[in-house]
Formats: C-alpha cells, structure tokens, sequence
C-alpha cells in the first residue's frame, strides 16, 4: 500500500514523515526544503495492519498545475504513479490557502485524509476550527495532527483513517465537469470560483479572534532582523556566535576528552604491537590508519556543535530572513533571492545544495547559483577551517566567519562576472519568497539531526577517509622502485614525486611543499581528506590536544612542523575552500548544469578564484606582516594577471553579445 | 572647489525634494504594491505582467482580482505582504506587477 | 609471525570499509558517509516543466522580433 504526503510548502510534510517513518530527512522552517520525493516505511507501532504501508513524502505544491520543477514531481507523481491514499496535509493557520490544492486532490479520484498540520499554533493564535463540519463539506476524514511532538500528536488516528479509506469513493465537493480545461480563460474562472467556494467553507468552519493581516510581534522582528542596514551585520554576529561556541568554547571542551581517547586508543595500540612488526606495518596501522582517522575523527565535537546550533538557526525561520536580506545584494548581480536557498542547505553539503538550484526557474540563474554554491563552506571543509583556526589562529571564531563571509563574497563577484560573460546583464526575473513564522527551535530535532550527521561523519571516516590515508601513506613510504624509502629522504616517495610539480605552482601563494600539495590533492575525493593527509604526511595524531605533540612527532607545535607562518596558513586554507570542491560535487554540477561549457567553465573559474584568492592573502598579508614580499611573487603575479586576462576577454565578448542583443532588440 | 561642492549637494537636495514630491503625489492615488501603505487592507484591482506563469502562480496563492491584500513592510528593498492568511516577501518588480483598486 | 597477523588486521580493516563502500553503491546511496544522501539519491526528472520550457521559448521570440 502506498500513501502520498501531498501539501502546500512549509506545511510540515517531511516533519510528518519522518515522524511516521522514523527517517531523518531534512527539515527546515521554510518553503522548498524538499526538492524531490522520498519513500520510506511507516513505522510498526504506529499501524495495525498486516502489511506494509510505504509513505512517499512529496515536495510542496501550491496547486495541481505546476509552476515549479518541484510542483511538477508532486504533479506527475499523483496523477501517474496513483498511489492509493493521499494524506493532505494542511498548515491549520493557513486554511484560506490551503484547500484551494486540497479541491484539486479531491478530484482526482483517490482516497485523501486530511492532516490539518500545526494544531500546536492554532490555540496561540485563538483560533477555532470545526472539523466535524469541515471533514462534513470536503467528503473525507479531518485528522487534527502536531507532528513536531513526540506523543499526542494525532499520528496513530491519521494512519488508522488511512486504513479506513483506502478502498472508499469519495465525492469531490468542487468539480470541474463542464469546463473547458483547454482554454485558460474559463479555468482561471473555475479556479476562482474555487477560491470563493475554499472561502465560504472557511467562514463557516473557521473562527478567528486575531486578523492574520494585523501587525504581529514578528514582523516587529522581522523589521531589525531584516532591515535593510542592520540585516547583514545582525547575521555576521550570528555566524560568528556559532563558530565562537563552536570553535572557541563549546567544541574544544568536547574535542579534548575525545582526543584524549583517541591517543589512549594510539599508545594501546602501539604497545600491543612491540618493536618485532616491521617498521612499515606499524606505521601504516598507527599513522596511516589510526593516526590519520583519528585526527579527522578529532574534530567531530566541533562539528556536531556546529552542526547543531545551525539546526535550530534553520528551524527558527531565521534563514528565510537572510534570503530577503540577500535578495538585494543577489538582485544587483543577477541572481535571485531563491539562490540563498541553495547555498544554507549547502552549508552541510555542497551537493544537495546544488540539487536545490531546480528550485530556480530562470536558466542562468540556476546555472550560476549551481557553479557558485560550492563557495559555501560545506561540512568537509568545516574540520580543514577548524584544524587551521585551532593550530594558527588560537581556536578564533572569526576565521570561520571569515571564511563564510568571504564565500558569499566570492559568490556575489562571480555572479557579476557570469552576468557579463552572458551578456545577460539587463534580464530581471520575480522574487518571492513564503515568510515562515519564526518559532523555537526544537533541540530535540536538532540533536536527532545533528546525531544522524555525526554517524554519518564517522561512517565517512572510517571508509573514504580511510582508505585514502591508508593510500598515502603507502605512498610516502615506497619509492618509485617500490624500496622503502630511507629515513630523510621522503623527497624520492611515490607521493612527493606525484604532488611535487604541483607544489611548484603553488610557491607563490605560500606553500609550495609537496606534503601540503598532496593534501590538496586529496581533499578533491573528499575535503576532510586535507586534515587526515596532513596528519599522515607530518606523523601528527592529534591536532587539537597538542599537549602530547612532542611525543608523537618531536616538533613542539604542529604550525612549526608545517613550517607555515600564519599568513600561509590563511592562504592554504583559502585554497583548500574556493578551489573546486569534492569530485562528488562536481558530479552533481555536471548533473545540474547540463551544459559541459558551463561546467568546465564553471571548475576552471572556481581553480581560478581559489589561485587568486590564496596569492592575494599571501602576499598582501606577508607584505603587511614582514613588510617584504612573500615567494614567487612575480611568476605568481604573471599567472594572476593572466588569469584576469582571460576573464577579461570572456567579458568583453559577453558585453559585444549584450549591446547585439539590446540592438535586436530595438530594431 | 568648495563651490563645486556645494552645487553638488544642493543638486542632490532638489533631486531628493522632487522624488518626495512624487511619493506624496503617489499616496493619493495608489495603483500598485509599490505605492501602498503599510497596514491598511487594499483590494487587488489586477495583476498584469507578460510572464503569464508568474500571475498564474500568484492566483494559485490567492493573488488576484478581487481579493484583499495587505502591505506588512518594506524590509531591505523587498516587500512583505499578507494574503490568504500568510506572509510573502516579494522585490519591487513584482509588487509592481500588483495593481490596487 | 606477528607481522603477519598485523598484516591480516590492516588487510581486515581496509577490506570492510570497501565493502561497506561497495554495498553503499549497491544500495543505490551515491556517497557512503552522507546523511543527506536520501536528497541525492533519487533520480533527476528529465523533463523540463512547462515553465521552464516557456522561459526559454520567450527570449528567443524576443530575439526574433
């Protein structure tokens, strides 16, 4: 039996799926969250049936005609793969809008119980409904759910309903026989005539003490949380309390004990193994794979902190708020306020990110949010940021602030290069964008989340992440001619002879050596790679309790073992943000774009703005720091310029197309 | 020098003087979103724009003819208006699209 | 002799992360170690909406005129 979760954006569909389903899908307190469908089994507990009942939870749709791609998969998903219930679910504030989809479900023929969602705000709003009545004129059962809470939230009775229905006829309360569903004219008559019916129901079933039109508490918030002025410093403060909590007080406290379980794991393990295993097996066990793993596992406290505390920021409605703050920025470069949406989800994954650009109708606009979303530092490159703010920058939240900041920079500069390259300069396109009340965030939601990213986290370290430790230092430790290479001559390793010419090229922007090459090379399969290549190329286990560093590697501190001042740091840890991202995402801009120019265009603009970006923070930094100029400044300067070069022609070309179609336009 | 200056500024003076001639003018008559008042109810006289899926999906949130809209404010550029017991942020191009009784 | 059983215990270790990783894209997850995978997971539709296909008829129109 397949039962369909169909309702309007931020009704709370995938809440209540993953309540009856016990998965852990992504929520969040705004419209669009869920870009594509997702099945899952309701739970046991829940139903009495003998069989199973396979919940497809469905992303948000206004009405059955579709204006976006994501109102086309609920679409086509209702009329072609006709499942055999479709609970409705209903954000109860909002009845006045709501039912307009639900007449159009009712119509199709197939059993619906409705789940009059958000019962919980309904009494905060001294509202009333009848649903004896309502359940009454619309034919089919009312089920009032909370699905935010854990019990006495109406689940059970949803699903018991469902079972009651699934083989009923009902009669649609609206129906369209007579209309001529060609012509536009007579069904935008229809649907209105829709809307005054949903209107007349909800006059007779609603009561409401409060006008959902007068001025509220919130939109006096909304007025300093989105003013125009105020707006972005007010987010600035509030990223950078996350990284300080995450970074500075909170994480640390967490990291700590566990690194300490993690060294305690490494010395058990190396006396168990003794002086009698070969020196390049122990080293590949205690390096390579305890060692390595452990330094990327190291930074799980931090991260779940993190993870956490942007959880409840998503679930606040908080988020929706920075999107009209950065409609005006995106606006005046040729994006849209939408393609925030993509880059907060990819704040945790570059990929889902950039899946979540279809929710952006306008071709380039899509195409660039897509190119541009891994700009936005993801949660792999969260430990790279970390290791390099603990080890340099004493745990300071403000690199991470930074770092994000700097991404949405990045993002806004080349939008506005795309904008001329395209020559697309003078299209406009609509921005709007459903308000989501702001409420308390749920911990218990954001802990289920952020526990689901930590398996997730650990899973990834002991697979991925393992294995290509397990690679370098295999690689580091045989030379070409496949002999163990001898103490002090690393140079002549496997990995130094392939990551070597590529630390030639990065000489100018501060750390031309071929350990941190190679993690850069790595941190293409997966970012946290950078951490755990660097903690296996410098025999370091633990970057965070560095108390214990003598015993491990001899140096008294890891920056003095990288041999990096703290301004190459910064530009290493640039490079390792705005160059490409993961293979994976890569793939999944492939997937989005659609066009090999764009993509490649895209990979090689992002190499660009990483090269650049690293050179300028290293140089302008040194030049400030020491007064003198760092390496390789000129030949770095050289590949700079002509970088820029290159840009350039691309824009005036893009200009040349502008004025031919604005030509072609006035003729 | 200084009177350069000076004319510049009292260029812009007058500049700003008229635009706040012509939103003034404006809130006698009100023919779109852009022009309306914060906090008072107007009815939708039509929603006109060339990009007919936009006003398609405006009707599906209850945004056309004959149904009540009201302006909540003007956040960071972007209009924030209340339909259909909910709220919407849109920019400028589109409340222009929205015209009022 | 010690050597061979560390041997066998790095050989046991790297083997179970490749079949976990195997199983994974068996399982149709394309990133083991994600949990959003369940949003990346399912296919992208192909077809483009209407809308889309609209938007992209308009400007061409414009164009020609």
């Amino acid at each position: 039996m397949k039962v369909a979760l169909a309702g309007n954006p931020n009704s709370g569909k995938t809440t209540l799926f993953n309540a009856i389903t016990g998965k852990v899908e992504h929520v969040g307190n705004w419209s669009g969250v869920t870009i594509s469908k997702k099945e899952g089994q309701i739970k046991k507990n829940i139903h009495q049936s003998e069989g199973e009942i396979i919940a497809v939870d469905l992303p948000g749709a206004y009405s059955m005609s579709p204006f976006t791609s994501e109102e086309t998969i609920t679409r086509n998903f209702v009329h072609n793969e006709k499942p055999d219930v479709i609970i409705n679910i209903v954000d109860s504030t909002n009845l006045s809008r709501s039912l307009f989809f639900t007449t159009q479900l009712l119509q199709l023929g197939i059993p619906v119980v409705i789940a009059l969602n958000k019962n919980d705000l309904l009494k905060k709003k001294k509202t009333t409904i009848d649903i004896v009545q309502l359940a009454e004129k619309l034919g089919c059962p009312v089920v009032e759910t909370t699905a935010t809470k854990n019990s006495d939230n109406g689940l059970d009775k949803l699903i018991v309903k469902v079972l009651e229905v699934q083989d009923d006829k009902q009669t649609a309360p609206f129906d369209d026989q007579g209309v001529d569903l060609t012509d536009v004219k007579s069904v935008q008559d229809f649907d209105t005539k829709r809307f005054e019916f949903v209107k007349n129901l909800v006059n007779e079933t609603e009561t409401r003490q409060v006008k959902s039109s007068a001025q509220t508490k919130q939109d006096m918030a909304d007025r300093i949380l989105a003013h125009k002025w105020l707006g972005l410093p007010i987010f600035a403060v509030v990223m950078w309390s996350v990284f300080s909590i995450s970074q500075t007080h909170l994480g640390p406290i967490f990291a700590d004990i566990l690194g300490g379980w993690i060294d305690g794991l490494y010395t058990l393990v190396e006396s168990l193994l003794g002086d009698s295993v070969s020196p390049f097996l122990s080293a590949l066990l205690l390096d390579g794979i305890i060692g390595g793993v452990g330094a990327v596992i190291g930074f799980l406290p931090l991260i779940m902190v993190l993870f956490f505390l942007l959880a409840l920021l998503e679930d606040s409605g908080y988020m929706a708020r920075v999107a009209i703050i950065m409609d005006r920025f995106f606006k005046k470069v040729g994006l849209s306020g939408k393609s925030i949406i993509p880059m907060v989800i990819g704040t945790g994954c570059a990929i889902p990110g950039i899946m979540a650009t279809r929710t952006i109708q306008n071709v380039r606009q899509r195409r660039t949010t897509a190119m541009l979303t891994p700009f936005i530092p993801c949660g792999a490159k969260l430990p790279v940021i970390a290791l390099f703010a603990g080890v340099f920058f004493n745990d300071a939240a403000w690199v991470g602030t930074l770092m994000y900041f700097a991404g949405i920079a990045l993002i806004i500069f080349g939008a506005l290069v795309v904008v001329r390259i395209t020559g697309e300069k003078e299209s406009r396109t609509f921005f709007i964008l459903e308000l989501p009340e702001y409420r308390f965030p749920s911990v218990q939601r954001a802990v289920v989340s952020t526990l689901s990213r930590a398996k997730a986290f650990i899973i990834k370290a002991g697979t991925i992440i393992l294995l290509c430790n397990a690679a370098v230092q295999i690689m580091q430790t045989f030379n070409w001619s496949l002999q163990v290479v001898a103490e002090g001559a690393e140079n002549t390793s496997i990995l130094a002879g392939i990551s070597s010419p590529f630390a030639f090229l990065l000489i100018p922007l501060g750390f031309g050596v071929w350990q941190l090459a190679a993690a850069a090379i790595t941190g293409f399969i997966a970012k946290e790679n950078v951490v755990g290549t660097l903690a296996v190329v410098y025999g370091i286990t633990n970057f965070i309790n560095v108390d214990e560093l003598a015993l491990v590697s001899g140096g008294s501190d890891v920056a003095s073992i990288m041999g990096l001042t703290s301004v190459a740091a910064l530009s290493y840890l640039v490079f390792n943000l705005f160059t490409p991202p993961c293979f994976a995402a890569i793939g999944a801009m492939n997937a989005e774009l659609e066009n090999k120019k764009w993509l490649w265009g895209g990979v090689a603009f992002q190499f660009g703005i990483g090269y650049v970006a690293a050179f300028v923070t290293y140089q302008v930094g040194t030049l400030m720091t020491t007064g003198s100029l760092g390496d390789g400044m000129i030949y770095g300067l050289i590949v700079c310029l002509a970088l820029v070069a290159i840009l350039l022609s691309f824009i005036k070309k893009g200009d040349k197309e502008e004025q031919r179609k604005s030509a072609l336009c006035a003729a | 020098m200084n009177q350069a200056v000076l004319n510049i500024l009292s260029d812009k003076k007058t500049t700003s003087l008229q635009e706040k001639d012509t939103t003034i003018s404006a809130q006698r008559t009100v023919n779109s979103l852009v022009e309306a008042e914060v906090n008072k109810e107007y009815i939708i006289k039509e929603v006109i724009s060339e990009d007919a899926e936009m006003v398609n999906f405006l009707f599906t949130l209850g945004c056309f003819k004959g149904q009540p809209v009201t302006l909540i404010s003007i956040l960071s550029e972007t209009f924030v208006i209340a339909i259909k017991d909910a709220r919407y942020s849109i920019d400028a191009d589109l409340a222009q699209v929205v015209k009022l009784v | 002799m010690t050597n061979i059983i560390v041997a066998l215990v790095i050989l046991c270790i790297l083997a179970l992360s490749i079949v976990k990783i195997i199983s994974d894209k068996r399982k149709g997850m394309k990133c083991t170690g994600c949990s959003l995978s369940g949003e990346c997971s399912s296919k992208k539709s192909a077809k483009k909406t209407k809308s889309e296909q609209l938007k992209m008829v308009i400007p061409i129109k414009e164009l020609i005129k």
